[in-house]
């Protein structure tokens, strides 16, 4: 581990270059919720493998593990996601799969959203990705709904609209309408299913992105932390009764993750955090509490994802029944 | 569609210069003929049955662009600014020209109008390049648009003409390939 105050290490990712120095405070605020310190600060200065997503609008997993085969490329099947993969080869880019769409590559955490609402999205006919670019999340939900029903993938940021647009093209997603608006001023409806993939700090993305430690601040926490609360509350608000809401981020800082979601809780009566499971993926609940505040007792059921435990990013994840 | 889906280049947040348009914008729904002209054409050129559209709506864009994407009965756009709907599966101008996007997702329910391409021809045309085919490569397909295929797998859109494929993928798709 390298620290602020510490030499310079090797980087891994890239050999004679100095791993960017992990802040002090950083260290100082996680060592006080993850399980092992050792094993969560040595991970974070490695890189994350590369993975993959099966498309099943246009392939499915038995076809592209046979022409990997056919390839001699390397892969494993992930156990908790028939269709995730990950693999060695940083190649993948180049491969025909590639070019069909039959593949998106993913981060692995990004597929938990969609994964952990698979048995809604069966039977949803109106779904809201509110915060939808690049689109990794929305080609998922368009698969797991047979490109059928109707998505709403919105993005405020226009700049991240065309790369929307081209992964939807690509994987060959028909049921989606993009949206480029402000969640908040959304018009009313009521969604089956919403998804409230908020923009963070980040934190969690680190491993592949070691500019996080230069521009990092609790200030920086604070700030998205205040429009995460108006996203979950719109979120929540766009949802019928009855229909579920996944609230994630890729961050460790409880500010955007637990504190989003108690407020939540304080100021919408009908709002109730459903318990995920992901049979095979191994996960932590979320934290009761932070720097002296006290979050609602039912966030501990919010799940959270170590990097260390599966050798993965770091994620957050809420599900809230309305 | 109403108006008020409609976005101009100032609300989409990047500048255009005057009278031009956001690629993506939609005028509305297209005729009652536009659709049978592109249904028939499909269904004559490629054998696409027509109803597998029937869960979809066609909308009208620029240039006339043709989209598929979710029927608009069930997909309530009022008071939305919309970027885009579905995917364009066709220019429908005079002519009738079907898109990449469209071969590859219904690819494999394709029965007309297709070609199997051999492993160093599938990678040239993926790369972007024109091919020139064999009698027996031809078969009986017409001249026209065409589906390209390698291993029953859809690569994507050309033109037939004499002997000749002219390639019709986008640029932003074309890919020298390392894994075929």
């Amino acid at each position: 581990m390298s620290v602020e105050s510490g030499a310079d290490t090797a980087n891994p990712r890239n050999p004679g270059k100095p791993t960017r120095p992990i802040p002090k405070r950083f260290i100082e605020r996680y060592s006080r919720v993850v399980d092992d310190t050792d094993a969560f600060f040595s991970i974070l200065t490695t890189p994350v493998p590369k993975s993959f997503r099966v498309n099943t609008i246009k392939s499915d997993a038995k076809t592209v593990m046979e022409r990997f085969d056919s390839y001699g490329m390397s892969y494993r099947q992930m156990g908790w996601y028939e269709d995730a993969f990950t693999t060695d080869n940083l190649d993948i880019g180049f491969s025909l799969e590639h070019f069909t769409g039959a593949i998106y590559i993913q981060e692995l955490t990004s597929m938990l959203p969609p994964l952990v609402m698979r048995k809604e999205l069966e039977s949803a006919s109106l779904v809201l990705d509110g915060c939808a670019a690049p689109g990794s999340k929305t080609t998922q939900i368009a698969a797991m709904m047979d490109n059928l029903g109707v998505i709403f993938a919105n993005d405020s940021d226009y700049s991240r609209i065309r790369a929307l647009k081209f992964n939807l093209e690509k994987t060959g997603v028909l049921n989606t309408v993009i949206t480029n608006m402000g969640l908040q001023k959304y018009p009313s409806r009521q969604f089956d299913c919403v998804f409230i993939d908020a923009p963070c700090s980040s934190e969690g993305t680190c491993r592949k992105n070691d500019k996080i430690f230069f521009t990092w601040d609790e200030g920086y926490i604070a700030k998205n932390a205040e429009m995460q609360k108006k996203l979950i509350l719109k979120g929540f608000d766009l949802l019928a009764p009855g229909g579920m809401m996944i609230y994630s981020t890729c961050t460790f800082a409880p500010e955007e993750n637990e504190a989003v979601v108690d407020c939540l809780l304080s100021q919408r009566e009908g709002a109730k955090i459903e318990r995920i499971e992901i049979p095979g993926l191994k996960t932590a609940n979320g934290v009761a509490g932070f720097e002296g505040a006290e979050y609602d007792s039912s966030v501990k059921d919010c799940i959270r994802i170590w990097p260390h435990h599966n050798d993965t990013d770091g994620f957050f994840l809420a599900g809230v029944r309305k | 569609m109403r108006s008020s889906n409609r976005m101009t280049g100032e609300q989409s947040g990047r500048r255009f210069r005057k009278g031009e348009r956001e690629e993506g914008e939609l005028k509305g729904n297209p005729t009652t003929l536009t659709q049978s002209r592109v249904l028939d054409y499909l269904e004559q050129r490629f054998g696409l049955d027509k109803s597998l559209f029937l869960e979809y709506s066609f909308y009208l864009g620029v240039k006339d662009r043709l989209y598929l994407g979710p029927r608009s009965d069930r997909a309530d756009m009022n008071g939305m600014r919309v970027a885009t709907v579905g995917l364009m599966v066709a220019r429908a101008d005079e002519h009738i020209k079907p898109t990449t996007n469209l071969l590859q997702v219904f690819g494999r329910r394709i029965a007309k109008s297709v070609i199997d391409l051999d492993k160093e021809k599938a990678g040239k045309f993926v790369s972007g390049e024109d091919i020139i085919l064999t009698p027996s490569e031809i078969g009986l397909v017409s001249e026209g648009y065409v589906l390209l295929r390698y291993l029953g797998i859809p690569l994507g859109c050309g033109h037939l003409k004499d002997r000749a494929i002219k390639n019709m993928l986008p640029k932003a798709k074309r890919l020298k390939l390392r894994f075929i």
